[in-house]
């Protein structure tokens, strides 16, 4: 297998050197220069890679590794404004709570969670994809083939990435250690999902989708996909699955699957596949890169913090659960001697049904009272809420707030563990201080 | 900067035009930056010394060092991502002894419960 890799690469750069280089860029920490991997499989690919790279005579050791390794303070991605990035190869990036206060998330405020490379290109022109398996007759869909033969629908639309609070977890889950704000509700423009599937003449042995985007793996084995996701047959065929070609009216963000992407609210993220190539119409539950083992599963029954759970007792994660921000104001924030309230206002939002109430809190958890909450303007979209919150007197303050859905299911005050670090729904919680 | 390094930088995207831009630099003055820090290489969350610059590079062949020092997991846990690297994503198997030794740098290096106060991007 090594070895196909290496000669993958190495023909990779016979036909494209720049498309190589894009592709394997930064992946030259070779013996060249600070001499490790002698022997290794990604040596050799290292050293054949590095010595083709047409500024490598230029560069002084390290200097790639440093620049793709550099994350954190100042890290900035073009096209995004203000996310945290946790880390940039492959791309993570979450927005602060206060920046997404807006109704409509701004494509620069969604947060990114990839599994592999970017793809080449984000050109709507030329693309395609495929609809194939389980179907009367194989489809392959232009853009504009999307967008001429069927309804072309808009609505703003929730997606949460499954392990979004991970890092509440107590012992740690390993990934991406996302706090609160892996979570956006931009507008959302395509064409059913299920609309296309019907078009397909999708047979009755469908089970399962399986999705299948064009970002190549971070090894850069083309053997490999990055995660090819899907969706039980009752999900892809809901009127509110998209595949979508527009995000806030415009082209989507390259980092949120440009042009092509399904949208599938109130599942996790993962199953909203980016740079989307092919739908696999499936006669089993999909067995594409992390659907099974440990990613994107969870315990069947309830386990205690730091369990080890058979593979085998680990089940699909379906719709996300419950769920309530507080967007406005920031944490942290001071105010002046004599403040005697707060306006607050966030979002709830759960994976389906409706929110139903949310409360917030004041004083720990001690007493709750009722926000106004608007309605949804469609399923799958948050819920702006607003509350007027009094602060009697000085000192530091918690605000909490927590949501109940339409079937009576509350956020919770602790974390549900289990061993990948998913749906995390507890209270969100902000500080203010009164001056004295 | 060059017509060729604006072209690589167009073709590359948003991800890479951080590294690319600083290639490009380069090429303008390539005697410049001889040396990069530690800090600069690995970021300064990374520790310092042979076994760390081998593991860093190592790993950064596929993915970037932050999502290493997220985390801090007991020997288990290291063990269970260093199989699934193997046997999932592509990661050359290693002799016993760097095997061995990679696992114990990442145990040391990031134990459990220790990630809170390296979080990237909240330090």
């Amino acid at each position: 297998m090594t070895k196909k890799t290496e000669r993958g690469l190495c023909e990779l750069y016979a036909e494209d050197p720049e498309r190589a280089d894009y592709l394997v860029f930064g992946r030259i920490a070779g013996a060249d220069r600070r001499g490790f991997l002698k022997g290794a499989g990604l040596a050799a690919m290292g050293a054949a890679v590095g010595a083709t790279i047409p500024f490598s005579a230029n560069m002084p050791a390290g200097l790639i590794p440093a620049a793709l390794a550099q994350t954190g303070d100042g890290g900035t991605i073009e096209g995004k404004d203000g996310l945290t990035v946790l880390n940039d190869r492959p791309v993570n990036a979450e927005t602060p709570a206060h920046l997404l206060d807006d109704d409509i998330t701004p494509n620069n405020r969604h947060f990114i969670r990839n599994n592999g490379q970017m793809p080449e290109t984000h050109d709507p022109a030329g693309w395609s994809m495929k609809i194939d398996g389980e179907v009367g007759e194989e489809l392959e869909l232009s853009i504009d083939d999307l967008r001429n033969n069927f309804e072309v629908v808009s609505y703003p639309l929730c997606i949460e990435c499954g392990g979004n609070g991970r890092s509440a977890f107590n012992p740690p889950a390993r990934g991406n250690q996302w706090t609160v704000g892996a979570v956006g509700n931009s507008q959302w423009t395509g064409v059913r999902l299920a609309d296309v599937l019907k078009a397909a003449g999708v047979k009755d042995s469908a089970v399962y989708t399986g999705h299948y985007g064009a970002d190549p793996h971070l090894s850069g084995d083309p053997e490999k996909d990055s995660l090819s996701r899907g969706l039980p047959m009752d999900k892809a065929m809901d009127p509110y699955t998209l595949i979508a070609f527009e995000q806030n009216g415009g082209p989507i963000n390259p980092f949120n699957g440009a042009p092509l992407r399904v949208v599938a609210p109130g599942y996790p993220g993962s199953a909203s596949q980016k740079w989307l190539k092919r739908i696999w119409v499936r006669d089993q539950v999909h067995d594409g890169a992390k659907m099974g083992g440990m990613s994107y599963r969870v315990p069947a029954y309830p386990v205690a913090p730091g369990t080890d759970v058979p593979t085998d007792d680990m089940v699909i994660m379906g719709p996300m659960p419950i769920k309530s921000l507080i967007t406005n104001p920031v944490d942290g924030l001071e105010l002046p001697a004599g403040t005697s309230s707060i306006d607050i206002r966030g979002h709830a939002w759960v994976g389906e049904g409706a929110v139903a109430e949310v409360e917030v809190s004041n004083d720990f958890g001690k007493t709750w009272m009722r926000a106004d909450l608007q309605a949804a303007p469609n399923p799958y979209a948050w819920q702006r809420w607003t509350a007027s919150v009094p602060l009697p007197g000085r000192g530091y303050y918690e605000i909490w707030s927590r949501a109940t859905d339409d079937q009576g299911r509350q956020q919770p005050f602790a974390v549900s563990w289990n061993p990948r670090g998913y749906l995390n729904n507890t209270y969100h919680r902000i500080s203010l201080t009164v001056a004295a | 900067m060059t017509t060729r390094a604006a072209k690589l930088l167009r073709r590359a995207g948003p991800a890479f035009a951080p590294a690319l831009a600083i290639a490009g630099l380069l090429l303008l003055a390539p005697l410049a930056a001889a040396e990069t820090t530690h800090e600069e290489e690995f970021g300064a969350y990374w520790p310092k010394g042979e076994t760390a610059e081998e593991v860093g590079y190592f790993c950064m062949a596929c993915h970037s060092l932050a999502i290493i020092a997220q985390q801090g997991l007991d020997r288990k846990r290291w063990d269970d991502v260093m199989q699934w690297m193997i046997e999932d994503h592509g990661m050359p198997e290693l002799d016993e002894e760097t095997y061995t030794r990679f696992l114990d740098f990442l145990t040391e290096s990031f134990p459990e419960g220790s990630h809170k106060e390296r979080v990237p991007g909240r330090s």
